[in-house]
């Protein structure tokens, strides 16, 4: 049967007629907005900075704070393969975050929302690689609500058989807010599409969708408790196991004060 | 005297805090967030939230407005955002209380604040916009339903404006096949 788009379209309207609020509706959201508004900061304060001059102020900090982050992250950082070897179970004290973890990230979120005023989205931490994931000039980020910065740790390891150690593949850790989506690969052949939200009694509410390229995706979805491990996929085959772990922890960036 | 346009609106809070200017953006497009979220999320229960919160972003997030934007298409982008990321929360929160959602659903009337449609058109018509795919109900919504431009569209959805025409015609595809939009086409004359 074919049908004239002339008779979509005003259906469409029509219905979206039936879907626009009652006024007393209306007045309702708009007290509630009122109350809620932030303080204005008129013009001639720092509000009407304009983007470009902190840009350029950046910019002249960027190469300093890489070369801080640098020295800042290797010095308290072990070498990964030392981790592995001192992993036995998703109850050893290895995979948590130790207080130099936290000291350090929270440093490292304080000082990029120093000098990037909040603008880096996150922070990527991979053996002794750092990444800055700016946001972008558009208003969708520019509007994505912060909340407290969130310390992200993924450790991706590997059991032979006859082993009776966990061998540790791959780890990276993240700062992010308190909304995340990330997307990253832990080995060639692994995706991992990673969703957070913070609840209100602070425990972190995750899914995580692992796609290897032979398998069907896996999906799970775990309320987590900070610091706290957990295995959010794993896998077995060929006489090898596989597990990805998981750990958050909130950071107070603005309790370490300026490098 | 004129009536402000809504960038003259944005200076008068950003410039010189007239609270009222902010009020009046609020008249505006309060109304507009609530009917855009509604006809997105499909669920009259989170639309006033997500119009809400969306003011408020757009409140927040003025000091960055780019006036060489038209307003009205970056709040879009930023409600579009909300929608976003209450449609994932959903999500999860479904999947995981699944039985519970729908328990409620049986027992609760639709907003008994909004003006009812046929009520079995109105269905037929939103289980329809759920076989849509997201982008291309994105695109319904946007360009059939609240009239913007594809242009504009195209721009909050970071998109060409190929793409959005592609996207309602295969969305346009779908709705004319859908068997139980079948009888109304033959009612309307």
């Amino acid at each position: 049967m074919s049908i004239d788009d002339d008779k979509i379209d005003p259906l469409l309207r029509e219905w979206r007629k039936g879907l626009d609020c009652q006024e007393e509706q209306r007045a309702r959201m708009r007290e509630r907005v009122l109350a809620s508004l932030p303080p204005v900061k008129v013009a001639g304060q720092s509000r009407t900075r304009s983007w470009k001059w902190i840009a350029a102020a950046s910019f002249l900090g960027l190469s300093a704070s890489i070369l801080i982050l640098l020295s800042l992250y290797q010095r308290p950082l072990r070498p990964i393969e030392k981790v592995g070897s001192e992993l036995t179970s998703l109850d050893d004290a290895s995979i948590p975050f130790g207080p130099e973890d936290l000291v350090r990230s929270e440093r490292i979120a304080a000082e990029m929302d120093r000098l990037f005023a909040s603008r880096v989205k996150a922070v990527s931490l991979i053996g002794d690689r750092v990444g800055l994931h700016f946001e972008s000039d558009t208003v969708q980020d520019d509007v994505m609500e912060k909340g407290p910065r969130i310390l992200l740790r993924f450790v991706l390891q590997r059991m032979n058989r006859n082993a009776s150690q966990w061998e540790t593949l791959h780890r990276e850790e993240v700062i992010g807010h308190r909304d995340h989506q990330l997307d990253f690969s832990p080995s060639s052949d692994m995706n991992v599409h990673y969703w957070s939200h913070l609840l209100p009694d602070k425990s972190l509410w995750i899914e995580v969708n692992t796609s290897l390229q032979t398998k069907e995706p896996s999906i799970q979805e775990i309320r987590c408790l900070a610091n706290k491990s957990y295995s959010i996929w794993t896998d077995e085959g060929d006489g090898t196991q596989t597990r990805l772990l998981f750990v958050f922890e909130l950071l107070d960036s603005k309790s370490q004060g300026v490098i | 005297m004129t009536t402000p346009t809504d960038e003259q609106l944005v200076a008068l809070w950003r410039d010189h805090g007239q609270t009222s200017a902010i009020a009046d953006l609020a008249d505006r497009y309060l109304g507009q967030f609530y009917g855009t979220a509604r006809a997105m999320l499909l669920r009259p229960d989170e639309a006033e939230v997500v119009a809400q919160e969306t003011m408020l972003k757009v409140i927040r997030s003025i000091g960055t407005y780019n006036s060489k934007w038209p307003f009205r298409t970056w709040t879009y982008t930023i409600l579009l955002n909300t929608i976003r990321t209450e449609r994932k929360r959903l999500q999860v929160h479904d999947k995981r209380y699944r039985a519970t959602v729908v328990d409620q659903a049986e027992i609760e009337d639709p907003s008994p604040e909004t003006i009812p449609m046929n009520g079995e058109l109105q269905d037929c018509i939103e289980d329809a916009l759920r076989k849509l795919t997201e982008k291309q109900r994105t695109a319904v919504v946007l360009m059939l339903i609240e009239g913007l431009t594809a242009s504009e569209a195209a721009k909050i959805e970071g998109c060409s404006v190929d793409a959005i025409y592609q996207r309602v015609a295969e969305a346009r595809k779908s709705l004319r096949s859908e068997p139980s939009l079948q009888q109304f086409w033959i009612d309307t004359p």
